[in-house]
């Protein structure tokens, strides 16, 4: 007598079933996914945008409001019908030091210009901030502090005006520091009735895997628009 | 996982065990990944109100260099402004109300160490309290479903010397 072994294996019908079940698993598991990923893409885009705004907000507002309006040079640069324009105005490195006001003069011992450009990068451009200390090239030119513009910066703004990195800038530049690279747009206005300047930036930066059906690029956008009245306008 | 049956048989997971895991691990990930989607709330919100305190500094600025209130008594001024904080081809709009209180017309006034003298206030007549009221209603970039959606708003306040003209 011999013993009969049955293999059992799936019918027709359960592996059609089972089939059926795991695909539409994996199909909702792919949209899900799919989904997440976009909103996590689209998240961290639209919190970039904002803490460098954040960032900009921080050192421009701050110090064109302790410069003087009669200071503030610009230069207006269009690419590709997107202003990308320049800000340079008088300043201090330190305003905590002791001899930072001048007493008889009644206003502040200037000793930096502070110099906000947006490179000209597509689609977005960076935003830099430049410290100038016309001292540092007292020795080759006759560069003055005062509560007037830039006159290297207004004499030759592209020579400040640089693409990079890496940068190369004139020697009396101090320090150069990226602040954004998400910069569409920066737009410098000055109202001279007002004695105030008009800041305007957008910032854009596109979500990695964020594209709707149409194929447009989705991610994170923020508008800053500023209206500071420097205060040392004497 | 399988099972040894007490003939030696091994048996393997029947199609019910099967959907059933399948079901709770799909729970499991669908429940992860809508952690994610919070996450895109949670962030257009906060650049949301990011926009909105901007924007409330915006108009306190222009109200304090310029600006004129609706009445010499004070009062309210309505209006809109467009942002973009979401996507380059649609503006989010924020309602603003700008409310002017006259502090008082002081032009002059005793000071306390010396009484007899009448001295002009360093401030001028025209002093105004300006409360900077900036709302807008929060959608959800997908489908309308957010949590905590509605209105949103954000208040901002200061003195304002209007110069007289």
């Amino acid at each position: 007598m011999t013993r009969r072994r049955f293999q059992y294996g799936f019918t027709f019908v359960e592996a059609m079933a089972t089939l059926l079940v795991f695909g539409f698993f994996l199909g909702v598991l792919f949209l899900t996914v799919h989904w997440g990923f976009r909103a996590f893409s689209l998240s961290v885009a639209r919190s970039d945008v904002t803490t460098e705004a954040r960032r900009i907000s921080l050192f421009i507002e701050q110090e064109l409001r302790g410069s003087s309006y009669f200071s503030v040079g610009s230069k207006s640069r269009t690419i590709f019908g997107e202003r990308r324009d320049a800000i340079c105005f008088v300043s201090r490195n330190d305003w905590s030091a002791p001899g930072s006001y001048n007493l008889t003069k009644g206003s502040p011992n200037w000793n930096r210009y502070f110099l906000y450009y947006s490179t000209t990068d597509r689609p977005t451009g960076s935003f830099v901030r430049l410290s100038i200390d016309p001292a540092k090239a007292s020795s080759t030119s006759s560069f003055e502090t005062g509560p007037f513009p830039f006159s290297g910066f207004s004499a030759n703004p592209d020579a400040y005006l640089k693409q990079g990195p890496p940068f190369t800038f004139p020697s009396e530049v101090e320090t150069a520091r990226v602040l954004a690279s998400s910069i569409k747009l920066f737009e410098v206005k000055k109202e001279p009735v007002s004695q105030n300047v008009d800041l305007r930036l957008l910032l854009r930066q596109n979500g990695v895997m964020a594209r709707r059906a149409n194929g447009v690029r989705e991610g994170g956008t923020f508008e800053l628009k500023y209206l500071v009245h420097p205060e040392n306008t004497l | 996982m399988s099972r040894q049956l007490k003939t030696g048989h091994i048996r393997g997971l029947t199609l019910l065990e099967t959907l059933l895991a399948l079901v709770l691990l799909s729970l499991l990930i669908v429940g992860l990944l809508g952690l994610l989607g919070s996450l895109l709330v949670s962030s257009t919100k906060s650049s949301d109100s990011s926009a909105g305190v901007y924007l409330a500094q915006y108009e306190l600025e222009q109200a304090a260099s310029g600006g004129t209130p609706p009445a010499p008594e004070g009062g309210l001024q309505t209006f809109d402004r467009e942002r973009f904080n979401h996507e380059l081809e649609q503006a989010v709009i924020f309602h603003v109300a700008l409310d002017w209180t006259r502090l008082g017309d002081i032009p002059r006034y005793t000071p306390t160490h010396a009484p007899s003298e009448s001295r002009e206030f360093q401030f001028g007549a025209r002093l105004y309290h300006v409360k900077a009221t900036v709302w807008w209603m929060v959608e959800n970039p997908e489908d309308g479903r957010a949590e905590g959606g509605g209105k949103r708003t954000v208040t901002l306040e200061r003195i304002v010397k209007v110069s007289a003209r």
